[in-house]
């Protein structure tokens, strides 16, 4: 028989493979009995994790695409910790280049946002170099995001998305408190906090606005940002 | 070098000892029950894994509850039984969460989860022979050592047999015990899994295993699957603990002879707090029965 450690290597290429078999067993299992049954608690062990933070994508594609694609992805991206929050960073990619989700071409900007939200939710209760609290992300996109990321929450009740009359978004993400809060940006707003998020000066950050939408007055950017807890000014 | 579970220097503080009653895993869904009430419960558990984010809302629940329970530590991707190097990183961390709260027991899996560093985020079972068992004593006194505090082995499901020649688990065990001055986290319902999956004997299991050195037991519930057409005992903590496991661990106190901290997990599937608590009660008047 292989060593001990050995043997853990062609377990995981079992469990991972299509058809595989865990080697030197006995017993009243066989081995395509246990192999199956470890493959598929390892696999949805990691679709359940990756619902947690995908529920969005989870209701726009349904439970059994869903299933696929987490099987699929948790099979090509290994999980490099032993934390399973985070796990499943390469979501977005992945959905945009998978056979069976590449055609709906908003679903990689939902699952950018969703990870984004995920990350805001478990962030330091710090301020960045920029000023901004750590929870702070910005997700842009040509689909309308929030709306619906919103559809998604309250399926039942909310009437159908016209993503073509709603047109692009900017989606800003942050954690004050116990709660992740989004809303929707106006050009000038968005550049504001894209410009502090690539780390450049309030300056900077105020030309871009005005630039972005002529006649704003970013001061009351920052006045609201720090009266909202997420904006704190360096020394 | 082995820890001695009476190293003085080891001792748990006073105010955050288990107590010998019955307590409830914390999980996300039951965060506001917490947060708004102080539910009735002797004790809670902690998944270490979920208190490594850097902040957010969990630290803030966390810091409640540690202020109002006795908080254990229970950990699922250490990996002691791999065979790659101990993850640094990881124990950096479980060493960071185990000074900001002080829990009172720290707990893993005898399993591995992880192979050349990846993880399948499953508790896994391994061969019990002579040379796995230097390998795990190795890692759990160098776990302890960097910890500076011992630590609970738990007892996993197991859904294969190897065919290699292997001590049964009980000896495995109480050698670790011997060998490390670890405690041990007797899971009951692993135990009738794994009894009616590979046809461990329940009874011969409980009247060898080291009983002194059973600090904690876990009850769940398993699902019976099928697969390929044979039914097999998962351990999916889905359900509420089954009759049969109610009986052996009634069994097992016997055996053990004492009130033993008795925590209910439930991980999918989760019911509202109260199911929770009701399952409590339940152990804590098997408890109450001992004397």
């Amino acid at each position: 028989m292989s060593t001990p450690f050995s043997w853990q290597a062609s377990f995981m290429e079992a469990v991972l493979s299509e058809g595989g078999l865990i080697p030197d067993l006995d017993g009243p299992f066989s081995s395509a009995v246990s192999t199956a049954v470890y493959r598929n608690n390892i696999l949805e062990g990691f679709t359940e994790g990756l619902k947690n933070i995908y529920g969005a994508i989870f209701l726009l594609i349904g439970e059994d695409c869903f299933r696929a694609i987490a099987h699929a992805y948790a099979r090509s991206t290994p999980s490099l910790c032993g934390d399973r929050n985070a796990y499943g960073a390469r979501m977005p990619e992945f959905l945009g280049m998978h056979p069976l989700t590449r055609s709906i071409a908003y679903l990689a900007d939902v699952a950018r946002l969703e990870w984004a939200s995920h990350e805001a939710y478990l962030a330091a209760e710090e301020f960045m170099d920029s000023g901004l609290h750590t929870s702070v992300r910005l997700i842009e996109s040509d689909y309308p995001l929030l709306a619906l990321w919103q559809f998604c929450q309250h399926p039942e009740t909310d009437s159908p998305l016209d993503l073509d009359a709603l047109g692009g978004d900017r989606v800003f993400i942050c954690r004050p408190q116990e709660e992740v809060l989004m809303r929707s940006l106006p050009m000038g707003e968005a550049s504001w906090y894209r410009s502090l998020l690539e780390h450049k000066t309030l300056g900077e950050a105020t030309s871009a606005a005005v630039d972005a939408e002529p006649g704003i007055d970013p001061a009351q950017y920052l006045a609201s940002a720090q009266r909202d807890g997420i904006f704190i000014p360096k020394q | 070098m082995a820890y001695a579970a009476t190293e003085p220097s080891f001792q748990t503080l006073s105010n955050n000892a288990i107590p010998a009653a019955a307590g409830i895993g914390l999980r996300a869904c039951h965060y506001h029950a917490f947060q708004s009430g102080k539910p009735e419960i002797a004790w809670v558990e902690a998944h270490s894994e979920n208190l490594f984010a850097d902040g957010g809302l969990v630290h803030r629940v966390m810091r409640q509850v540690r202020q109002e329970y006795p908080l254990s530590l229970h950990g699922v991707s250490l990996s002691l039984g791999s065979a790659d190097p101990i993850n640094m990183d990881y124990l950096h961390k479980l060493r960071q969460v185990i000074t900001r709260y002080e829990p009172g027991l720290v707990s893993e899996h005898l399993c591995w989860v992880s192979s050349r560093g990846r993880y399948l985020h499953d508790l896994l079972p391994i061969p019990y022979t002579e040379a796995m068992l230097r390998h795990v004593s190795d890692r759990i006194d160098q776990v302890q050592n960097f910890l500076k505090r011992p630590i609970l082995i738990e007892n996993v499901s197991a859904y294969l047999q190897f065919a290699t020649e292997q001590m049964p688990e009980w000896a495995f065990l109480n050698a670790l015990v011997r060998n490390t001055g670890c405690g041990l986290l007797l899971d009951i319902n692993n135990l009738y899994v794994s009894s009616r999956n590979l046809g461990i004997r329940q009874e011969e299991y409980l009247a060898n295993i080291d009983g002194a050195a059973v600090q904690e037991i876990h009850l769940a519930g398993f699902s019976v699957e099928n697969a390929l057409g044979q039914d097999i005992l998962i351990d999916t903590h889905s359900q509420p603990v089954w009759p049969e496991v109610w009986s052996l661990y009634g069994q097992s106190l016997q055996v053990l002879g004492r009130k033993v901290p008795t925590l209910i997990e439930w991980d999918a599937n989760i019911p509202p707090i109260e199911r929770l608590l009701h399952e409590a009660n339940t152990a804590e008047q098997v408890l109450e029965e001992m004397p």
